[in-house]
């Protein structure tokens, strides 16, 4: 314990650099800005800002990342209060109660517990990272190839598991995924794979081109094709002070919601949404008022805001720790740590102090900042919502297209960018969940490896994975995670519940 | 046996396709070799998952929690346009340079696809330009393709 808060200080003298302070903020502010705006969020959002930091130093480029990344969270709330439609996914929740609020004209009022409720489950969410992250990576120095195997396609199934309607599209979005991390050179034998001759692409479809076209390029053409205009409502300064009766009513939905989002958030797949969902439906079934749900709850706005921000906090621990990303966005981090040259796993924090500590450090200073810009500056960024996403659309479309090109300095990419926004778009209007396709192309390499790995050490037997108690609770985890759903299926179709779309 | 909503069954049925595809393609890679496993073993096992997922889906009735908007004509025929701008982006690059064609493409879609007055048009993709050459050419250092007017 007094070892972490040595590394923590030590972290604090990376992140109050001048040049780290800096990319603090930039990160939280383009973090809420991006948060705000419907139709992109934080993932596409790091996506298509990770070209620019390559000429970075690693831990400026992953404070800015990770800023963007608990920056969104709450930047969404702006969004979802004042028009009713939420800036990212997380904030669907926030929009329930939230708008009521602010057609009672208490808009600041719910922005205002939204910030207190997202800053303080933010903050105990990063001293629970401070403590729990080094024991979980000294734990999983124990795994071997069998138990990185199964923890990355936990990740997968999971995810396929819990974030989606439909198991088994999530499933085949994630096998699509894989099918495009094994184009190139096998990583093992060194032979070409479904390259079809191309030189291009005998190194493998980069992950970056993939995020860039799957959220970015393709969030663009569904927002140009549905083109909603937005007529925010008014808040004023004044509006955000809160009363005693407010901050009474909100203090336990603030600690349960941030207690669901930051457990919510360890697992993997899990995010910030599902734990904003689970902390309003619990908070709803707790509160004294229930009946008030749904017609303008403040707990309501609490709960989930707290927990959509302590689930993000909550998920870099087993990216830290493990090197396995829970979600889209942590996908995105961990790409970034894997382009600045850093290798993720449980060597990271004994190989890569200064960053890991440097990165937990300005989490706490860039929720401090997130307050101060969602308290008083609340109705300037309120402003925002006033510019037409008509006159961003364009330009996010050629920053995506120039980021891309600038990852290979190769035209060949952002056909690639192209390609996969053309597919992102399709999949938005199949209904197809696009985060599990990014989830299994950057864990792909290490699933394929360590399983071959694997059965390489027990020739060709399957009973490795059996071997030690850890990789047979793994395997349990991961079996469940496919079966439940599947089982589920089963019975609806059997039962004939469900009725056809 | 009820058979999923329309959509879902021409998922079902591409993704089919491509997942045999992908196998017949790795077959012949190999799958085990003497002592481990060979270049095609990964590929194969993904092939053999995807196409069972692929059949479940097609009897799959999921519950309605998502509605899936129909393919409006206006809306496709701007997603249409502006993947076309994109595409002569991608075509033009080489002969005009990255910026340039980045600044026309802004423009075109703003003028075209999403019916900006023009004067606002200008101004948002000059702005815009400028920003992405500060960020990319100035600050990064990244050698984008340069057209005839040496941009």
């Amino acid at each position: 314990m007094m070892e972490s808060l040595a590394l923590l200080g030590h972290g604090f003298s990376v992140a109050l650099t001048p040049a780290n302070l800096l990319f603090v903020l930039i990160g939280v502010v383009l973090g809420q800005v991006i948060g705000l705006l419907p139709g992109i969020g934080p993932a596409a959002g790091m996506a298509l800002l990770l070209p620019i930091t390559f000429g970075m130093p690693p831990e400026s480029a992953i404070i800015m990342l990770a800023g963007i990344m608990y920056g969104g969270m709450y930047g969404g709330t702006l969004t979802s209060v004042l028009i009713n439609v939420p800036g990212e996914a997380a904030s669907v929740m926030t929009a329930v109660d939230g708008h009521q609020l602010a057609r009672q004209g208490r808009a600041g009022t719910a922005l205002s517990i939204a910030a207190i409720g997202s800053f303080l489950a933010g903050m105990a969410a990063v001293v629970a990272v401070v403590f729990l992250t080094p024991v979980l990576a000294a734990f999983a120095l124990r795994f071997n190839a069998p138990e990185y195997f199964l923890i990355a396609a936990l990740g997968i199934t999971a995810t396929a598991s819990i974030g989606s309607s439909s198991v088994v599209k999530s499933l085949l979005v994630a096998t699509f995924g894989l099918t495009i991390a094994l184009i190139g050179t096998d990583p093992l034998l060194g032979t070409s794979r479904l390259t079809f001759g191309s030189v291009d692409l005998l190194e493998g479809i980069d992950f970056l081109p993939v995020a860039i076209g799957i959220f970015g390029i393709a969030e663009v053409l569904a927002s140009i094709e549905n083109r909603d205009e937005m007529k925010p409502m008014k808040t004023r300064l004044r509006d955000l002070w809160l009363t005693s009766t407010d901050w009474m009513e909100c203090r336990v939905a603030i600690l349960r919601g941030g207690l669901i989002g930051f457990f919510v958030g360890l697992m993997p797949g899990a995010g910030p949404t599902i734990a904003s969902l689970l902390a309003y439906v619990t908070e709803k079934r707790y509160s004294r008022h229930p009946e008030r749900f749904g017609k303008g709850a403040l707990d309501g706005v609490a709960a989930a805001e707290a927990a959509n921000n302590s689930a993000v906090h909550g998920a870099l621990i087993p990216m830290l720790a493990l090197g396995i990303p829970g979600s889209a966005s942590t996908a995105v981090l961990l790409a970034g740590l894997v382009l600045q040259g850093v290798r993720p796993g449980p060597m990271l924090m004994a190989e890569q102090p200064d960053l890991v500590w440097g990165l937990i450090a300005s989490m706490f200073i860039g929720n401090i900042i997130l307050l101060v810009l969602n308290l008083p500056l609340a109705p300037l960024f309120a402003s925002l919502l006033r510019i037409r996403y008509d006159y961003l659309a364009p330009g996010i479309v050629v920053l995506s297209l120039v980021g891309a090109f600038g990852t290979t300095l190769s035209m060949f990419t952002v056909g690639i960018a192209l390609m996969f926004g053309v597919i992102g778009y399709i999949m938005i209007k199949l209904d197809l969940p696009r985060p599990p396709l990014v989830l299994a192309l950057v864990l792909a390499p290490l699933m394929e490896t360590s399983l071959r790995q694997s059965l390489m050490l027990s020739e060709g037997s399957l009973s490795i994975f059996f071997e030690r108690p850890l990789s047979i609770v793994l395997l349990v985890a991961v079996i469940f995670t496919l079966v439940m759903p599947l089982v589920r299926l089963l019975l609806r179709l059997t039962r004939g519940s469900i009725p056809a779309r | 046996v009820k058979l999923a909503n329309k959509l879902d069954r021409v998922t079902a049925i591409v993704m089919f396709v491509f997942f045999t595809v992908l196998l017949l393609l790795s077959w012949p890679l190999g799958y085990w070799d003497e002592f481990a496993p060979s270049s095609g073993f990964a590929p194969i096992w993904v092939a053999v998952f995807g196409m069972v997922l692929a059949a479940l889906l097609l009897f799959e009735r999921v519950p309605d929690t998502h509605v899936t908007e129909a393919f409006d004509r206006a809306g496709l025929s701007r997603v249409l346009q502006a993947g076309g701008g994109i595409l002569a982006f991608v075509l033009l690059t080489p002969f005009v340079g990255m910026i340039l064609a980045g600044f026309l493409l802004m423009l075109g879609l703003l003028l075209i696809v999403l019916r900006r007055p023009l004067l606002a048009s200008l101004f948002t993709s000059l702005i815009s330009i400028t920003l992405v050459y500060g960020i990319f050419v100035a600050w990064l250092n990244v050698a984008l393709p340069k057209g005839f007017l040496g941009f």
